[in-house]
């Protein structure tokens, strides 16, 4: 995360063509970044699901309904805050395009690394809440 | 004189044809940046929606399970996801 935001503020503070470079180096980096969480929390969910399947073996249904359904809470917001990632990303991207094409101006471009940051420290904030801990970010 | 325009000119040349090739490189990493990050884009949105129908399907079969219990019956079922033919 730390890094997507680096390549950022590199890009921001930089010059023009750079910015848009630096911009689009910050969709790669981030979009790996995202992907990485997504291979993560495949094996995290596996093991959530499987332990609540378990102790609803072992006879505490209840119990099991409980912590699947929070799982599936924290779950959910993880994915949320994904989605609210990537989208900060493709804004990203597309804008750059615009800018490059003279639809757009460079002053949308402070407002959408604060959309970015935002989204990031969500996503970092929702997997702490749910325990989950992705290498390297 | 004349050799001296001449070498100016060749000069000249050079740093142009440089220049050319350094615009060119420039425009390739560009477009090739341009290139990564829409495949990474496209990449990680199908991996996100995919990371949500596993759950989806894992959560279906646990509640199966969990409901099976509640009811008294054996259960047996795993909270696994359907094998995709596409990752074989």
């Amino acid at each position: 995360m730390k890094k997507i935001v680096a390549l950022f503020l590199v890009g921001l503070l930089s010059g023009c063509a750079g910015a848009m470079d630096a911009s689009r180096k910050s969709v790669v980096v981030g979009v790996h970044s995202l992907a990485a969480v997504a291979d993560v929390l495949g094996p995290v969910d596996q093991a959530k699901t499987d332990a609540a399947v378990q102790k609803a073996q072992a006879g505490d249904p209840d119990g099991a309904q409980a912590d699947l359904d929070r799982w599936d809470q924290q779950f959910r917001k993880i994915a949320a805050s994904l989605s609210l990632a990537w989208d900060a990303l493709r804004a990203l991207a597309d804008t750059c395009t615009a800018i490059e094409e003279g639809r757009e101006d460079k002053s949308m471009l402070p407002r959408l690394a604060v959309a970015l940051v935002e989204a990031l420290a969500r996503l970092s904030k929702d997997l702490a809440d749910a325990g989950v801990k992705v290498p390297g970010l | 004189m004349q050799a001296l325009v001449i070498a100016l000119l060749g000069l000249i040349g050079e740093l142009v044809k440089r220049g050319a090739q350094a615009y060119a490189d420039a425009q390739k990493q560009h477009d090739e940046l341009i290139a990564a990050a829409e495949q990474g884009l496209l990449e990680a949105r199908v991996l996100l929606d995919r990371m949500k129908s596993d759950h989806d399907a894992r959560m279906d079969a646990a509640r199966r399970v969990i409901a099976a219990a509640k009811g008294g019956a054996p259960a047996s079922a795993r909270a696994s996801v359907p094998e995709d033919p596409s990752d074989q």
